[in-house]
């Protein structure tokens, strides 16, 4: 089983992806505005108020959830997996941490040519932050090798 | 909304997320290279890897896919039903041409392939209200009444019609018609092929919006994207290209690490920034004569639309290109000027290369091929004395090689007109009338011939 460095990852310009789930199994794709590790096992992700609402309701009825980190210039991802453990506001300090991952995700975005019109108008807060067990990490970057797990390196 | 209102979040320019949901319960989330529209109640997702998503649409049919306007980055979400996996019939084969032509000019041939065409059902669609600020007033650049869009596009297609129609011989029809590409329909660089069936090969006549015409570059039938639709006499669109660059560059890094080997990557011909192109067969008589390329840096340059009404156009450029081929010419006697002393002090050595078969000028290439030998013979009987010369004489010369029907003759004057323009513009071969030529310098010619 290959190695992932989730936290030297995540300090690439990023998007995210989150899937959940309703009790008839039936997913849910919304975007998220930011992810960062919360110790051993542990993440939290920030879901923008505009769409998260559903999502919201999946994880506090299940908890399943997978999020997938991707960068848009090289395509290169992985996807955590594992089950939420609190849903709450977020706080200032955290805030702070969405809008410097929400700055490198633009200037990725950028790089790949978007106006900073556009980029201008996209909404990332107001936020919520889902705590989360990291259970599973698979290598996602689009190939052969999409979907193969891979250990997460301390 | 109607799915085809969302007709530019399916070319591919941003790629679409997939959610799905195994038997146990376990959410699953990642990226689609594209998504194909099918009618209103149905899209097709392209399966190239046997994956986490397609086995849990095996188990549990229903997906959620988030697709972005490419320009505004709106983003719209569809609930899908899977239906079927598809690996025959017309959207399989309109899909995998597609991912073949992009596999193809990526080196990915072999590994970017398609298995299968997974049909959904599309169970709702929404806007993601609140994802965006507010746009200020602007309208969109495809936001034109399409109706007044249509009657544009109407009339350029008579005006081209009838420019094709009057065009008396094959060099002023190549002309209009590349020129019609940029004047009439806004396409600013195109690039118009031949298929020469001696040597099997695609060959660039003429060009516009280019550094240079490129007359003489060669394409294989099956190379790159102009190569895949001279195979499959098919039209061929790609858009959003540094996205599909950028995805299959990462689909060969991750097939690099699982031990696949690949080809070596294959250089568009054209813009080496192009970010949409469109290559259309020219097809008459059920005989191949050539492509038609455009490209633009725009990646939304060319849609469904483009498509379908320029293919009218290239069928009608097909059947008189390949009419006035077969047209006799007309022999006439005429008398040319007599050809004045070359200028001094300006001396061209033209080269025969007997092995290859090619002609270079100052040692540098020029043209090899049966135009080679149709240049060696105007040259050879130039130093003798002889100005003037006549397309049936070269016909009736069995050394030039020439096909005894469909030889193209004229096209191969046209390219090798085009060729010494390019290299050596103090050669000329200047038309007197139709089927006769003369050939005229300002310098001095000297040959020699090498094994």
């Amino acid at each position: 089983m290959g190695q992932v460095d989730i936290a030297e990852f995540l300090k690439r310009g990023l998007c995210v992806l989150v899937a959940t789930r309703d009790a008839a199994l039936s997913p849910l794709c919304v975007s998220a505005s930011a992810v960062a590790l919360d110790g051993p096992g542990r993440a939290i992700v920030y879901l923008p108020a505009y769409e998260s609402a559903p999502a919201l309701a999946n994880l506090r009825a299940n908890g399943a959830v997978a999020v997938l980190v991707e960068e848009p210039t090289t395509h290169r991802g992985i996807q955590m997996k594992g089950r939420s453990l609190a849903v709450r506001e977020a706080t200032v300090p955290e805030l702070d941490h969405v809008a410097e991952f929400v700055a490198r995700t633009k200037a990725e975005l950028s790089a790949i040519g978007f106006a900073p019109t556009v980029l201008e108008r996209m909404n990332f807060t107001p936020c919520t932050a889902v705590e989360f067990t990291v259970e599973q990490v698979f290598e996602q970057t689009p190939g052969p090798g999409a979907g193969r797990a891979v250990e997460a390196r301390a | 909304m109607m799915l085809s209102d969302l007709m530019h979040c399916f070319q591919g320019v941003t790629p679409a997320g997939i959610a799905t949901c195994a038997a146990d319960g376990t959410p699953n989330m990642a990226l689609l290279s594209q998504v194909y529209y099918l009618d209103e109640k149905h899209v097709a997702l392209s399966c190239q890897f046997f994956n986490k998503t397609r086995r849990n649409v095996d188990q549990n049919p229903y997906a959620s896919v988030r697709l972005w306007d490419p320009v505004s980055l709106q983003p719209y979400l569809m609930q899908l039903r899977f239906l079927r996996a598809e690996t025959s019939g017309a959207v399989f084969d309109d899909m995998a041409s597609r991912i073949d032509a992009i596999a193809r000019v990526t080196g990915m041939a072999g590994v970017f392939k398609l298995i299968s065409a997974d049909v959904y059902e599309v169970l709702s669609l929404s806007v993601l209200q609140g994802a965006l600020q507010p746009a200020p007033a602007m309208p969109l650049p495809w936001a034109v009444d399409p109706r007044q869009g249509g009657r544009e596009e109407l009339r350029g297609l008579q005006v081209l019609s009838d420019r094709l129609c009057r065009a008396r011989t094959l060099e002023a029809l190549y002309t209009e018609l590349l020129a019609s590409m940029a004047s009439l329909f806004g396409s600013q660089h195109a690039l118009l092929m031949l298929y020469e069936e001696d040597c099997g090969k695609l060959i660039a006549i003429d060009s516009r919006g280019y550094d240079r015409v490129g007359a003489g570059a060669e394409v294989k039938p099956g190379e790159g994207l102009i190569g895949t639709v001279a195979q499959t006499r098919k039209p061929l669109r790609l858009s959003g290209m540094a996205a599909l660059r950028r995805y299959t560059r990462a689909v060969r890094e991750s097939a690099q690490k699982s031990g696949v080997t690949l080809t070596a990557e294959v250089p568009l011909p054209g813009l080496a920034d192009a970010q949409s192109q469109l290559a259309l067969p020219l097809v008459a008589h059920d005989r191949l004569i050539g492509v038609l390329a455009l490209e633009s840096r725009d990646p939304l340059a060319f849609e469904d639309w483009h498509e379908a009404y320029l293919s009218l156009l290239a069928n009608q450029a097909a059947l008189a290109i390949a009419m006035l081929s077969d047209r006799d010419e007309d022999e006439e006697e005429v008398h040319a000027e007599p050809e004045p002393a070359p200028l001094p002090a300006r001396r061209r050595l033209f080269t025969w290369f007997a092995g290859d078969e090619s002609v270079f000028v100052d040692g540098e290439y020029l043209i090899r091929g049966v135009p080679a030998r149709i240049l060696w013979k105007l040259l050879r009987e130039h130093a003798q004395g002889r100005r003037e010369f006549s397309n049936r004489e070269l016909r009736m010369d069995e050394s030039l090689g020439l096909p005894p029907i469909k030889d193209n003759l004229e096209s191969r004057l046209i390219l090798l007109r085009k060729r010494l323009q390019e290299r050596c513009p103090d050669v000329r071969i200047v038309s007197v009338k139709r089927g006769r030529f003369v050939l005229e310098r300002d310098s001095e010619i000297l040959l020699e011939e090498r094994p």
